[in-house]
């Protein structure tokens, strides 16, 4: 069953991630390597921050793009869904909000300051900049823990709902998430720029000091982080097994059944993909060191290994992600069947029916011109991307 | 005595207001230069292009690296303002993601060529040759404006909805309240016609238009407008609401009728209205839109000349380098006369068309922007402009002003059928900000004639000092003056939040911010907007001491 509303807001968020997950890596990695630099007195490193400086910023703005596109088609799609998100979460999205502005400026801040502050002042700004990165999903994991399961949702003595933020965080679904989501960013942000520096230097062996550069300073955490990853998956696999109707269209094709639902919808083959692509990183990099053990640690192909590791972070990122989306669907709340829904006090129970269903959109938001009329801005705006990306990061 | 600020307070929901107002009235502060800074660049590189001379394309530069630092800040105070509007009037939202989408939708890829466009030119610059320079800083303005037209089409649309019947007649100086206005134009399905008893309908000051497609085209007042969304959004059912009054006989024992939402009901109703009117041309229809618009990107285009002037003219009083001194002569010497042609259009010809449009569409907000109320001291009265606002207003200098008194407290009200709403009159406030807007744009308006006049008998060196010092004040104020033309508009609106539709109480969020939640978000922008400041005197006017010219190429 194909639907539009579903369709866009998959491709928007579907871009969106990924170039999030990049972008917390960054916002940490660069002020380190900055820092370290200027340590080290090495200005390799420095010159290697910079240029991933310039790779975080223009991946912000890309994603941001997707981000805010993404906003609009929820809102427009789904309004009434939104409006039950608005009325609940503002504690969770401000607390987003709040460090997707700090974020911003001190991006900007430590951007055009570069050679502008004292090494002090940048440094701090640095840190800012990678921990109000970290930050950040601690308020939209909330939300996205909050739709596998409405812990915190309160009801007052004249029912009107009210999220319970304490509670909400002890949802059983946030901090395997939130930690999986930090651990996930980091080890994508450290594995595409090994990927990055491995493209450039294949474009132009002039580049190959950064690609060797990066190799040092990321390829054993990343490895970790990759490592690491194994333990939080299944410990976040594990808490969704309180949420059946998601764990069994997960696992369920694998034939791990929990309760007596049963699969509604099978994307253990999702599971699988993004298992296979873990895999394919994991040798990817093995292989870079059995070839530095060798003595021949920067070659092209090193430098091709790692645009693969780098291409597979990014496949896994996004299959994790779609898994994660697509096992609750219909459901905008995942523990939230219509049983559940018909229990809640009235009239969340008949609103709620209607406004937690993928399949209920806003039909007018799915009229022809306007789904002719998004296709070609969408495709024109890639290909302008393209242009853009080219001009900035490419042309002499 | 009136009190013109209490009756602004006494509106309630600060906590919502508060972030509203720090939040979107920063973002309109950053955007006046983001609509105004990329077309005087536009306008430079095609003086540059008929000329050659290289200075034009410097002062090009130098607005288009100003614009790139300001668009990033306004790129993420919309964002949060976007965000801000889903936690904090996520009702407002609702409504204008079910209804009012498209333009919305369009809104984001002209988001988009902002993003792409402004920093392919500032990035780009000197990769590109003069022509394909020329052509991105075309776009690099149209973005904005196109941006601005999306969003400011909700705007309009949240001052006259399309399809508003107004309620007064400067002729007679008469309300109509009585007579059921204003209206709206709804199309009812005809399923939902099929139910209501006409009759009934019409004594409530409904008025039948004609037939749709699918339905009736009906006139409805807005009492009644404003009472069926309270009711949708506060969850009644058929048998809860005032539609039960108006039902046929035959289906007052439908159980099926009576438990259906009521916003069920308004759903289809909106529906239909819209796809009657055009799914995608919905919002451009209200009468209130090129108004806005073109009133919108004059204020974006005053507060940038004028800035413009304060930039140009300070730094050209302390330069000491004479090639660096002709350079500055000729963006002082663009400024003042951008800034004349672009004040004057903003008073005479936008500011002219917004002014009729509220007077004819939003006539409370215009019978407090007079002040017309015994015992308030209306600015308008002191200055006897009465009859001339008058003649403004309506073309005629025997027209009426509304009469403020004259209206009822609860005009917006369905008898007893309240909707929690102690009062519809507009706070009487918006008189003083909508003079002091005026005021200081006839004041800013004086200045540049006075500073073009010293361009045409004497020349830019010869500009008084006194002159210049004032140009720091002169941005200051226009960025004031059209912060208060904003004010007015939305304040003016009050108790609506879409007039005729949804009041304040209806639209906003559950569960209200809190004091230390106000506290800490306008902190928050507060810093934004020191760090925006700082950063605009670190790579702006820093580097211009050194009173070194750009290289172009």
């Amino acid at each position: 069953m194909f639907m539009v509303s579903v369709f866009w807001l998959a491709f928007n968020f579907g871009i969106h991630i990924v170039l999030v997950n990049i972008i917390i890596g960054l916002a940490v990695l660069v002020p380190l390597f900055k820092y370290l630099g200027m340590k080290r007195n090495d200005s390799d490193l420095i010159n290697l921050s910079r240029k991933m400086m310039k790779w975080y910023a223009v991946t912000y703005g890309v994603a941001g793009v997707f981000g805010t596109a993404f906003t609009v088609f929820l809102f427009s799609f789904y309004p009434f869904f939104t409006d039950v998100i608005g009325n609940l979460l503002l504690i969770p999205f401000g607390i987003s909000i709040v460090f997707v502005g700090l974020n911003f400026f001190s991006l900007i801040a430590y951007w055009y300051g570069w050679d502008h502050w004292s090494s002090k002042t940048h440094n701090l700004i640095g840190i800012l900049m990678g921990a109000s990165a970290i930050m950040i999903p601690f308020g939209f994991r909330q939300v996205f823990a909050f739709l596998n399961e409405p812990t915190g949702l309160s009801f007052t003595s004249t029912n009107q709902p009210y999220l319970d933020v304490l509670m909400a965080y002890t949802n059983p679904t946030f901090w395997p998430i939130y930690f999986k989501s930090i651990d996930g960013a980091l080890t994508a942000g450290m594995i595409s720029t090994m990927g990055g520096f491995g493209l450039i230097y294949i474009i132009n062996s002039e580049n190959k000091k950064y690609f060797e550069k990066s190799v040092n300073m990321l390829l054993l955490p990343s490895f970790i982080g990759l490592l690491l990853m194994i333990p939080l998956g299944f410990w976040y696999l594990e808490s969704l097994s309180g949420i059946p109707y998601k764990f069994n269209n997960i696992m369920g094709g694998l034939g791990w059944i929990v309760g007596n639902d049963g699969v509604s919808y099978n994307f253990s083959w999702l599971f699988v993909l993004s298992m296979l692509l873990t895999a394919i990183q994991v040798l990817a990099l093995v292989y870079i060191f059995y070839k530095g053990i060798k003595g021949s640690l920067i070659t092209k192909g090193t430098a091709y290994s790692s645009i693969l590791a780098a291409a597979s972070a990014i496949g896994t990122i996004e299959s994790m992600e779609m898994l994660n989306a697509f096992s609750q669907f219909p459901r905008f709340i995942a523990s939230l069947g219509n049983q559940q829904i018909a229990s809640l006090p009235y009239p969340w129970n008949v609103t709620l029916s209607s406004a937690l269903n993928l399949t209920d959109y806003n039909t007018l938001a799915a009229a022809p011109f306007a789904t002719f009329f998004t296709s070609v801005m969408m495709a024109l705006m890639i290909v302008v991307l393209g242009v853009f990306i080219y001009v900035i990061l490419f042309k002499k | 005595m009136v009190n013109p600020i209490g009756s602004w307070v006494g509106f309630g929901y600060w906590g919502e207001r508060v972030l509203s107002m720090v939040g979107i009235g920063i973002h309109w502060g950053i955007l006046q230069y983001v609509l105004g800074l990329p077309f005087a660049a536009f306008i430079l590189q095609l003086i540059y292009l008929r000329t050659k001379d290289k200075d034009y394309l410097r002062i090009s530069k130098t607005l288009v690296k100003a614009m790139a630092i300001v668009f990033a800040v306004g790129a993420a105070t919309g964002t949060l303002v976007e965000f801000g509007l889903i936690v904090v009037w996520p009702n407002v939202l609702t409504a204008v993601g079910k209804w009012l989408y498209f333009p919305m939708y369009a809104e984001v890829f002209a988001f988009i060529m902002e993003v792409m466009i402004t920093y392919l030119l500032y990035y780009g610059w000197d990769k590109l040759s003069d022509v394909t320079r020329t052509i991105l800083t075309f776009f690099a303005f149209i973005g904005p404006w196109y941006s601005g037209a999306m969003i400011l089409s909700a705007n309009a649309y949240m001052n006259v909805p399309t399809g508003l019947l107004p309620d007064y007649n400067a002729t007679t100086g008469q309300w109509l309240y009585s007579l059921g206005y204003p209206k709206l134009l709804l199309d009812v399905p005809s399923a939902y016609v099929a139910i209501l008893n006409v009759t009934k309908l019409e004594s409530l000051g409904m008025t039948i238009k004609g037939t749709a497609s699918d339905g009736v085209l009906v006139y409805v007042p807005v009492s009644i407008v404003n009472r069926l969304v309270y009711e949708s959004f506060n969850h009644y059912t058929v048998n809860q609401s005032i539609l039960k009054a108006v039902l046929n006989s035959n289906v007052l024992s439908n159980q099926a009728v009576l438990q259906t939402p009521v916003l069920n009901i308004v759903n289809a109703i909106m529906d239909s209205t819209v796809k009657y009117f055009g799914i995608y041309t919905y919002l451009f229809q209200s009468p209130d839109f090129i108004p806005t618009l073109l009133h919108s990107i004059g204020a974006g285009l005053v507060v940038t000349g004028f800035t413009m002037i304060a930039g140009f003219g300070t730094r050209y009083m302390s330069v000491k380098d004479e090639k660096y001194k002709k350079y500055l002569e000729k963006a002082l010497k663009f400024s003042i006369v951008f800034s004349l042609i672009v004040i004057i259009y903003e008073g005479l010809i936008a500011g002219d068309m917004m002014g009729k449009t509220v007077a004819k569409y939003n006539p409370e907000k215009f019978a407090a922007i007079e002040g017309t109320q015994p015992g308030f001291t209306s600015i308008a009265s002191l200055l006897h402009l009465d009859k001339a606002e008058a003649f403004l207003a309506y073309g005629s200098f025997s027209a009426h002003l509304p009469n403020y008194s004259q209206i009822p407290q609860l005009w917006g009200q369905l008898g007893n059928f309240g909707v929690n709403v102690s009062s519809y009159l507009p706070p009487l406030i918006v008189d003083y900000s909508y003079y002091a807007m005026v005021i200081v744009g006839v004041l800013l308006g004086f200045y540049a004639l006075i500073l073009t006049g010293y361009l045409l008998f004497k020349g830019v060196s010869k500009i008084n000092r006194f002159w210049l010092y004032l140009a720091i004040p002169g941005a200051v104020l226009a960025q004031f003056a059209s912060l208060m033309g904003w004010g007015t508009r939305e304040i003016g609106r009050l108790p609506w939040i879409v007039y005729g539709v949804m009041t304040l109480n209806v639209g906003s969020t559950l569960n209200q911010p809190t004091l230390w939640q106000d506290i800490l978000v306008s902190l928050f922008y507060t810093v934004i907007v020191i760090a925006l400041i700082y950063t605009v005197y670190r790579f702006l006017w820093i580097p211009s001491k050194r009173e070194v010219l750009e290289e172009v190429k």
